[in-house]
């Protein structure tokens, strides 16, 4: 199973979804999928980087150890990104009426398969 | 011997990956896979080599505490939960586990005081509650069977019953007015377990009543009024009553306990905001919750509007650290056009969760332990965001 292929079965399952991607953390893209052309992770991987990078400072000062999941909202979607090893993270969005907890369960399933794949 | 062989799969995965990093933090994992599979030499053996590389990573000294701790080694065992929780006070596992293990080495004393510490952050923990009753149990048992083999066992159930005696007298004398005698108790109570939060709250309590009855000598008994500390019920502590006093006994390295400022003469509707210091009641319900260990108020220019944190690091720079993660990933979104502001940001991390919320021109944070789920914690959180609307 390629990422691709995992990422598409992720996206699939779960209502609301826009798009996914497997980005490293140095915010380049392995691979991504779309399911609205206005998604393009590729574009934004260096701000998912950033984001991830924050978020592990923010972790850190207030004493939670490694960051295992981000979760953001806006006024027009929501993101959540997983960390997967050490040096890559995997992120979906979904539209503000999105399956939040749908998503974050696909993600945590696509995890181990990733992982694998890493290896 | 291993006792489950579904184990080994991790254990290899886990060993390859530290072989081709031995630097990696990985050695955790395997430790814990090793120790779960009752392998605790090779448990023990890969948190100590790992620990050379990271004598600081706490997650690592919890595994192997536990490990020596299955092997029976006790003395080993609190050497290393007594580092975590010297280095986390606030870490309750290790207490827990301290706790236990003082108990399983009929140190009753020492293990009464760690189940102590542990309600003391979290009054619900239920299991707590339970191991605490048996220390006493256990303590008295050895005190009746052997009257001078245990002096440390008897010396604790006696100063628990004589606590509990004067304890009672004290808040008899409060509610008589007596305020004086009392605080002499309180104060007399404190010598003996300095380390008794609620005690501490309630001589706090009777000390600003002092301060305030001589201050304001027209009306040194005022009534007591709804919704205010004098107003409160004696005999329920609560768990921001606790928290209150840590405020004052948890250590911080660099800077005093309240960060709190006063809010900017410019902000808006400073009527209506809540001044500086004074609680807010759905906060302090929002903190009641089960698996909430912390909640900041701050606005977007970073003043702090409550604080009831107790993290080891300086409020002024969480503070600062929230800004930060707000601005930069507000910029980030708007780069990715996901909209113009971020609302909620969400982190989950190996010892618990963070949320910041916006609400308005103010930022909830909120610290939360594993025991609450997001969905907990929105439903918690949405009181203290329609007061704050």
């Amino acid at each position: 199973m390629d990422f691709k292929a995992i990422l598409n079965e992720m996206v699939s399952n779960v209502d609301g979804a826009i798009g996914a991607g497997l980005v490293g953390t140095d915010g380049i893209v392995i691979d991504q999928v779309s399911l609205k052309g206005s998604f393009n992770i590729s574009d934004v991987g260096a701000e998912y980087a950033t984001i991830i990078k924050n978020a592990k400072k923010a972790s850190e000062s207030f004493g939670l150890g490694k960051t295992s999941e981000i979760l953001i909202s806006t006024e027009r979607a929501m993101m959540i990104m997983n960390t997967v090893s050490t040096q890559y993270f995997l992120a979906i969005a979904l539209e503000l009426d999105g399956n939040l907890g749908r998503g974050r369960l696909e993600v945590k399933k696509a995890i181990p398969k990733i992982e694998k794949e890493l290896t | 011997m291993a006792k489950d062989d579904s184990g080994f799969a991790e254990i290899e995965e886990y060993s390859k990956k530290l072989n081709s990093n031995p630097e990696s933090l990985v050695f955790v994992p395997l430790a814990e896979s090793y120790r779960k599979s009752g392998m605790l030499d090779e448990a023990i053996e890969t948190c100590l080599k790992g620990l050379q590389i990271h004598p600081s990573y706490m997650s690592a000294r919890m595994v192997l505490g536990r490990a020596y701790m299955e092997k029976k080694m006790y003395e080993e065992a609190a050497t290393e939960f007594k580092k975590v929780a010297s280095a986390d006070v606030n870490n309750i596992m290790a207490h827990s586990l301290l706790g236990q293990n003082y108990l399983l080495q009929t140190k009753y004393a020492d293990a009464i005081k760690e189940f102590q510490k542990v309600l003391a952050l979290n009054p619900d923990d239920g299991n707590a509650q339970q191991m605490l009753t048996k220390a006493l149990e256990l303590a008295k048992q050895s005190n009746g069977a052997k009257p001078e083999a245990g002096p440390s066992a008897k010396s604790a159930a006696d100063a628990e019953r004589d606590k509990k005696q004067n304890l009672t007298r004290a808040e008899e004398l409060s509610r008589q007015g007596d305020v004086e005698n009392a605080v002499k108790l309180y104060q007399l109570i404190l010598e003996a377990d300095p380390e008794n939060l609620v005690v501490r709250q309630r001589l706090k309590d009777l000390e600003v009543k002092k301060a305030k009855a001589s201050t304001e000598r027209k009306a040194p008994e005022r009534p007591r009024t709804e919704g205010g500390m004098s107003g409160r019920d004696n005999d329920k502590i609560t768990s921001d009553d606790i928290l209150s006093v840590m405020k004052d006994t948890v250590p911080r390295p660099s800077a005093p306990p309240a960060q709190v400022r006063q809010a900017p003469a410019a902000a808006p509707k400073a009527d209506a905001a809540p001044v500086a210091g004074e609680p807010i009641p759905a906060l302090a319900k929002l903190q009641q919750t089960e698996g909430i260990m912390g909640t900041l108020l701050m606005d977007l220019q970073g003043t702090v509007i409550s604080s009831a944190l107790q993290t080891k690091t300086d409020v002024k720079e969480l503070v600062s650290t929230v800004s930060l993660i707000f601005t930069k990933t507000e910029k980030s979104v708007q780069v990715m056009h996901y909209g113009q502001q971020v609302n909620q940001i969400l982190i989950t991390g190996e010892h618990g969760q963070i949320i910041f919320s916006k609400i308005g021109s103010k930022i909830l944070v909120v610290l939360a332990n594993d025991n609450i789920n997001l969905g907990k914690m929105r439903l918690a959180m949405s009181e203290v965001v329609k007061v704050l609307r």
